[in-house]
């Protein structure tokens, strides 16, 4: 297992060298130019031409590529153009409450479409029906619609869960809790059926495998088959899913923190762009592909426990 | 001219609102929680590209505008142009900033010295007055002069707003402290423990306020908000008790609404006056006869939801004291005067030319192209959203998307649209008319003298049609009116921390 995941890490590495290299060539590309939009408009070319210098951006694309590249691999990101705060410490003022909303709606989609699918796959007839009747229409409906619904029925109207904010998990763990639950369901709805869908078709397919029918037939009891043989090989696709749901909720999370003003990666990210400020759109995209990367690799893990001849190819 | 510290009475205009229906956010506990848009990420007057409540909580200014709107003394007890270009403010002697740092002559030139650095002061609303400083200097402990670059009366009223906060000059040796660490002679103290940059910040009032604690809240919260939904659904449950509406029809129980006063024009500016990039132009009877075929009217209710005024495409304000009667009836909407102009200057046919539109201002571009293809001008929109700055300083576009906040003061506003130093003004025209005009306000020895001048000026800038902005509005914002009481001056757009108090 140790080498395996030596391995993958070593493989790791490049990918996110190249995403940072991508990553900076691309900003650059984003139209308009930091100083003139942090000068305004009122800036005359002289001014921007000073910013430019006191930012670095007068130099060369490649000699900034070099400079950036060394920070980063000390650790160190940058400063952000627009506050001249360092980038690494924007990002870690966002990261929680995006994470935490990433997190908390996995956990959800994994706690409710685990046992749905096979429920739908083992028992079928009208249970199965109704749950992927259900499904299909929760994967249907946008997040950030049923985001608008969840508050203004259970916080404007019932007063249950508050309509926007975040609060740390150390602060208060009952606010951080209180303050999650709409956005994680909201999130959390809309991934269901995925989950749902592939667990039970990859039970149903576990199910229908030679293996499967000898066991029944040397008299193992049904339940046993289910939980010891079965769910641990219908598990692998329903783990690479769940890791691409995760990647896709990170992606998306930026309009579900803009309706719960969350103040997370997303917005920030959003606003970077925004005013230009190409530090911290930098730092955020590596950050991204970061979580990206250790995600991967969790479900590669996961993928080698359930099944050993991951480990071995 | 010289103000002193006497108090003006509230002004004919002051808006007081009270009292409320039903409840918002509960019973007053001297919190005062308001939503505001993202503030630029720092807390640095100077360095913030965007500013509002939260460096109001801490930072005062030199000068503070009255409740009839016009400028009184505040950190500055008076002061006195001693020629056109030259400002010569006295300062208090009685007020120290909250690190003990005292507040004088040398700090206020520490201030302006840190706003000229190298790279400029980023603040939006304050750059152009920094700029237009040319030195200041101490003249004794609490009396500094301002020598300026050109002549501009409104300094004094620059002072009350972004242009006028003082920072301490010890925090202003850091200034990456500034970010999340501000510090002031302000109403309230950032609690730093209790804040988070760029979400949430939180105020304990100033035990050691100069000014006294009236009207102060014991605790001030400013969440930032950006989506403004969001902001909508936090009043809605109680967590904020203040916020700017973007739609005026928008309803919150237990609060009460106000619209501000119409400051921001819209629309376009004729960039190539001098008809390089696109001959027609240079003809004035062209401009005007776009600005005929403009419904302003009909624009101001279908774009802008009836929020604001309609502008004669000019800088002033349309009902403002020192605009001409006659302002309010230049540009009827009369598309056959429009297309008699286009005929005499030789377009009877129309032409086509390139616009720059802002995507975020989609909708008022094209209705206005909308309008001018009636008459047959063509004008093709290209829009930009990040680069369009860069674009419009450019000097490719004979027409550039505009929005431009007005102060009401005359001077600084056509100063700032229709002079050759006007930033906005890329292409370096100029009249010299508009220049002698502003040139003899600035020398006008009397109030009636200026306001004369300004009135003929109001005029002469809306007939040489520079602009195509058919519309002028405003801002609405809701209070919990159980908590706080919000006035607004003659001519404000949107409500000064100081002109909100506790309510009761």
């Amino acid at each position: 297992m140790f080498r395996f995941l030596l391995k993958r890490l070593l493989v790791a590495l490049p990918i996110l060298f190249l995403v940072a290299t991508f990553t900076f060539f691309l900003v650059q590309m984003v139209p308009g130019d930091p100083a003139s939009f942090l000068l305004g408009g009122s800036a005359s070319a002289a001014q921007v031409r000073e910013l430019d210098a006191q930012l670095g951006l007068d130099r060369p694309v490649l000699a900034q590529y070099v400079s950036w590249l060394g920070d980063v691999a000390h650790g160190d990101l940058g400063d952000s153009f627009v506050s001249n705060q360092p980038v690494g410490q924007s990002l870690s003022g966002a990261v929680p409450a995006t994470l935490s909303v990433a997190l908390g709606a996995t956990l959800l989609t994994l706690a409710l479409g685990v046992p749905l699918g096979i429920a739908c796959a083992v028992r079928g007839g009208r249970l199965d029906r109704a749950v992927r009747a259900v499904c299909g229409l929760t994967m249907a409906v946008p997040n950030f619609w049923l985001a608008a619904l969840l508050v203004f029925v259970f916080a404007v109207r019932l007063r249950v869960f508050p309509a926007t904010g975040y609060v740390t998990l150390g602060d208060s763990p009952t606010g951080w809790l209180e303050h999650l639950v709409l956005p994680v369901v909201a999130i959390a709805v809309a991934g269901l059926g995925q989950v749902v869908f592939q667990t039970r078709a990859s039970v149903l397919d576990t199910l229908a495998l030679p293996y499967v029918r000898t066991l029944q037939s040397a008299g193992v009891p049904r339940r046993r088959i289910l939980y010891k043989h079965v769910l641990r090989n219908a598990a692998i696709p329903v783990a690479t899913v769940t890791g691409l749901s995760f990647v896709f909720v990170l992606g998306g999370v930026v309009v579900i923190e803009a309706i719960f003003n969350l103040n997370g990666l997303g917005s920030l990210m959003l606003s970077s762009v925004q005013t230009h400020d190409l530090a911290l759109v930098q730092g955020a995209v590596l950050y991204f592909s970061l979580v990206v990367i250790i995600v991967n690799l969790t479900v590669d893990m996961v993928t080698a426990w359930l099944d050993p001849r991951v480990r071995v190819s | 001219m010289l103000a002193t510290g006497a108090a003006a009475a509230a002004g004919s205009g002051l808006l007081t609102a009270c009292g409320g229906s039903s409840s918002g956010s509960g019973t007053d506990d001297g919190t005062l929680t308001m939503a505001s848009f993202p503030n630029g990420n720092t807390l640095d007057p100077w360095g913030s590209i965007v500013s509002f409540w939260s460096e109001q909580a801490v930072f005062d200014t030199l000068t503070r505008v009255k409740d009839d709107g016009t400028v009184g003394p505040w950190l500055a007890t008076s002061w006195e142009y001693t020629d056109p270009s030259t400002l010569v403010m006295k300062l208090r002697e009685d007020v120290k900033f909250s690190d003990g740092t005292a507040f004088d002559a040398t700090a206020v030139k520490a201030n302006f010295d840190y706003a000229k650095n190298s790279s400029g002061t980023k603040n939006s609303g304050s750059s152009a007055y920094v700029a237009n400083i040319a030195s200041v200097t101490v003249s004794d402990s609490h009396t500094v002069r301002f020598k300026l670059v050109h002549a501009n009366p409104d300094m004094p009223w620059a002072f009350s707003q972004q242009t006028g906060w003082m920072a301490s000059p010890t925090s202003l040796a850091k200034p990456k402290s500034m970010v999340m660490g501000a510090v002031g002679t302000g109403p309230y103290l950032l609690d730093t423990a209790a804040s988070t940059a760029q979400q949430t910040y939180t105020y304990t009032r100033n035990p050691a306020y100069w000014a006294g604690k009236e009207g102060l809240f014991e605790k001030l919260v400013i969440k930032i908000i950006s989506d403004q939904t969001a902001a909508v659904n936090a009043a809605r449950t109680g967590q904020v008790d203040f916020l700017i509406t973007p739609d005026p029809k928008t309803k919150i129980s237990g609060f009460t609404s106000m619209g501000g006063a119409p400051l921001a024009i819209q629309g376009f500016l004729f960039q190539d006056l001098k008809g390089s990039l696109s001959a027609p132009l240079k003809d004035v009877r062209v401009r005007q006869a776009m600005n005929y075929a403009l419904d302003r009217a009909a624009i101001l209710k279908n774009v802008s939801g009836g929020q604001g005024q309609v502008n004669h495409s000019t800088p002033f304000l349309t009902s403002g004291p020192y605009t001409d009667s006659q302002v309010k009836t230049l540009y009827d909407y009369d598309p056959a005067r429009a297309k008699e102009l286009l005929a005499a200057a030789g377009y009877a046919k129309g032409f086509t030319v390139k616009a720059l539109a802002n995507a975020q201002f989609s909708t008022m571009a094209q209705a206005i192209a909308g309008y001018l293809r009636k008459v047959g001008v063509t004008l093709q929109l290209s829009e930009h959203s990040t680069d369009v700055i860069q674009e419009t300083n450019s000097g490719k576009w004979p027409v550039v998307w505009q929005l431009t906040t007005v102060s009401g003061q005359p001077f600084s506003d056509v100063s700032n649209l229709m002079t050759e130093s006007a930033l906005a003004n890329t292409e370096k025209n100029s009249d010299p008319k508009i220049d002698r005009l502003l040139r003899l306000a600035a020398e006008a020895s009397g109030t009636a003298e200026r306001k004369r001048i300004y009135q003929e000026l109001s005029l002469y800038a809306g007939e040489r049609a520079w602009l195509l902005m058919p519309v002028t509005t405003r801002n609405v914002f809701q209070w919990n009116a159980k908590k706080v009481t919000v006035s607004l001056p003659t001519g404000a757009a949107t409500p000064d921390l100081f002109m909100m108090k506790p309510a009761g």
